[in-house]
């Protein structure tokens, strides 16, 4: 379980920032006062436009960031305080971390494995599983450099699921991929919602949160709008689809800045 | 330990399973090395060939008769060939005299007319030197008395040509003093009397020293500076490349998203590099003592392989090195960690690298006059303590304080570094 409990993350902008985004404000408050809680057995979206949030607030679950304010609690553990123990039970996946070209899934998956003190059978288990669902046993030897986008997505995942977590964030999964691919990520994301686990993507393509998120969170502007259902999104915005609610909640929020 | 033994393995396996990084870092330098230095030895050999084979020509204006004796007799003493004219100078006959193992071309000049031809001839490389005796040379000689000026044979030669640059020397060295030699017996009957005593005719042993010293005086010179810039040269690229590349590359992200200690990445990083350092500067280091040689045979001196160090002296050399590598890959580490990408990486370390070189310079010149003190300086006390080592004026409080040194400031270094790697703003520009 993830508990967010007022989370603000304010940047401080250097001279150069400042220029680049054309601001005299020396800092710039990312995510403001953001409180949720996701549970285990489901898929959680955090919707919104680029630029929202999403990815801060995610990378502050996974521990890369610490919040200025505000706490947040996985599976009971501080993100401050007991960041290793964060990380050992969930998996991170955005396209800013990347695996080495250098290297082969293959080696990738045992290297990550070890580093998370597992046994050399377990880790051989979870390769063949999880090399097997996403058809990369046949290129499993490549350098990741020699392969192509949706292969180094699919194997990407598979590394970063080595030590089977309880917790997965996945930062716009299918961002980039082709639609075969797209699906076998999507599939596998339910696929581990079934096992119990929870999932949170970030998104601002609002049809694959439809079909895909059991609840979600709406961020605008650092701020969180809505937390809630797909049902209880459209009976309080009145809209058809959540494309249609989300434009009705970016609407109001506009309304009161 | 363990996960810094997994990160350390993933990061050596990075650069040996790379197939143009192994021949950039360990063989290309070999190769050059062992080229650069053959081809200096081969280079070296023909220029000096060329020298001993070139038969100077040496124009005498107005010679005396003593002198033109004496080289005739000296000729007649070497049973050499004959003066035969072989070919003319202005219409001047140029005749051949050997004298030890170089043939002269001696051409007899009066005419005073012609000595700016020759001048002209010896500007532009074509003849190699001019002696020119004054007017009643041998008359001066026999009238001298205490008190009058001493007659002056005046020369005329071009340095910046080799050709006659060598053919002073020689002419002054084995002719003109023998001439000297000559004519001071006849006007004193017997050198002896000029000669007043002799240093160390019999005695052979003179020499009282510490071969290893010695030969340590030679290599302390040049080896610390060497190894120094090697071992720093070598963990450059790579370090920004561990550190900074990786960060570039977003590679580092995956790595801090695992449960492990920052700090253990950054160890394990820097162990991989001090070994990747060490080697290639040890292959570096090799291929010099291998390529050394090769230089010296062609040249007909002293072999590289004389290096003979007992081994407390190896011991005292392979602590400090290790130790420096540690400092060296330290530093790189917290300036490739500031940096956000590699290029910036590079231009960190530049300066860094700079202060290395500049030390290293310093320590060829300075060494013995080392307090312990100042052995506890960062860099420049242990690589002054590596050259006192060659040189044997090392002392053990020097040894300790400067091993101290490094392991101090490197574990400053590397202790800053994994601080930084907890640095939202260094790690994610955030």
């Amino acid at each position: 379980m993830i508990e967010i409990q007022n989370v603000t993350k304010v940047y401080k902008l250097t001279r150069k920032q400042m220029e680049e985004q054309k601001t005299k404000a020396s800092m710039k408050i990312a995510v403001k006062d953001v409180s949720l809680t996701a549970r285990e057995g489901e898929i959680f979206g955090i919707l919104g436009p680029n630029g929202a949030g999403k990815t801060t607030l995610l990378r502050c679950v996974a521990t890369l960031l610490n919040p200025t304010q505000g706490q947040i609690t996985v599976n009971g553990f501080d993100t401050v305080k007991e960041g290793e123990k964060v990380r050992r039970s969930l998996a991170f996946l955005t396209n800013e971390v990347k695996l080495d070209a250098h290297f082969s899934p293959k080696y990738l998956f045992r290297f990550f494995g070890r580093l998370y003190g597992l046994p050399e059978d377990v880790i051989e288990a979870r390769r063949k599983e999880l090399f097997e669902y996403f058809d990369i046993t046949k290129f499993e030897d490549k350098r990741m450099e020699e392969l192509s986008t949706g292969m180094k997505q699919k194997a990407s995942i598979a590394v970063s699921l080595v030590h089977d977590p309880d917790i997965i964030i996945f930062d716009e999964p299918t961002n980039g991929l082709d639609i075969i691919t797209a699906r076998a990520v999507t599939d596998y994301l339910k696929l581990l919602r079934e096992r119990g686990k929870l999932v949170i993507i970030s998104t601002h393509i609002m049809p694959e949160a439809q079909k895909l998120c059991d609840r979600m969170a709406m961020i605008i502007n650092g701020s969180c709008v809505f937390q809630g259902t797909l049902q209880e999104a459209l009976e309080q915005t009145g809209a058809d689809d959540l494309e249609d609610a989300f434009f009705e909640l970016y609407r109001r929020k506009e309304e009161t800045v | 330990m363990k996960n810094v033994g997994i990160i350390m393995r993933k990061e050596l396996y990075r650069v040996f399973s790379d197939k143009k990084m192994v021949f950039g870092l360990f063989i290309m330098p070999a190769l050059v090395v062992i080229g650069l230095y053959l081809l200096m030895g081969i280079m070296m050999a023909s220029i000096m060939k060329d020298w001993e084979e070139h038969e100077p020509t040496v124009l005498v204006y107005q010679a005396p008769e003593s002198f033109q004796e004496y080289m005739d007799q000296v000729r007649e003493d070497n049973e050499v060939h004959s003066a035969d004219t072989v070919y003319k100078w202005h219409e001047l006959p140029v005749g051949l005299y050997t004298i030890g193992d170089i043939r002269y071309h001696i051409i007899w000049l009066e005419d005073e007319q012609e000595i700016e031809a020759a001048k002209e001839d010896i500007y532009n490389g074509e003849l190699d030197l001019i002696l020119a005796f004054p007017k009643g040379f041998d008359q001066q000689i026999q009238n001298y008395q205490v008190g009058d000026i001493i007659p002056d044979i005046e020369t005329y030669y071009n340095p910046s040509e080799d050709y006659s640059d060598n053919a002073r020397e020689d002419v002054l060295a084995f002719i003109l003093e023998g001439y000297r030699n000559q004519l001071l017996e006849k006007r004193l009957g017997s050198l002896e009397q000029l000669e007043i005593y002799t240093i160390d005719r019999d005695n052979e042993e003179s020499v009282i020293q510490n071969d290893n010293k010695a030969q340590g005086k030679l290599f302390g010179s040049i080896i610390p500076y060497m190894i120094t810039i090697l071992l720093f040269a070598g963990a450059m690229s790579l370090g920004a490349d561990s550190f900074a590349g990786e960060k570039e590359r977003g590679t580092m992200a995956a790595l801090l998203m695992t449960p492990i200690k920052r700090s253990t990445i950054v160890y394990g990083k820097l162990f991989a590099l001090m070994i990747l350092s060490g080697l290639s500067a040890l292959i570096y280091g090799g291929a010099m003592i291998f390529a050394m040689p090769l230089l010296y045979r062609t040249l007909g001196a002293m072999t590289g392989q004389e290096l003979n160090f007992p081994p407390s002296q190896m011991c005292m050399m392979l602590i400090l090195i290790v130790t420096l590598v540690f400092l060296y890959v330290a530093l790189i580490a917290v300036c490739s960690t500031l940096a956000k990408n590699m290029k910036e990486g590079s231009t960190f370390i530049s300066p860094v690298y700079m202060i290395v070189m500049v030390i290293g310079v310093i320590s060829m010149f300075r060494g013995e006059e080392v307090t312990n003190l100042q052995y506890l300086i960062p860099l420049y006390g242990p690589t002054m303590a590596l050259k006192n080592v060659f040189t044997l004026d090392i002392t053990l409080p020097g040894f300790l304080l400067a091993t101290l040194s490094n392991l101090v400031i490197g574990a400053l270094f590397a202790w800053l570094t994994a601080k930084m790697f907890h640095s939202e703003k260094i790690m994610f520009n955030a």
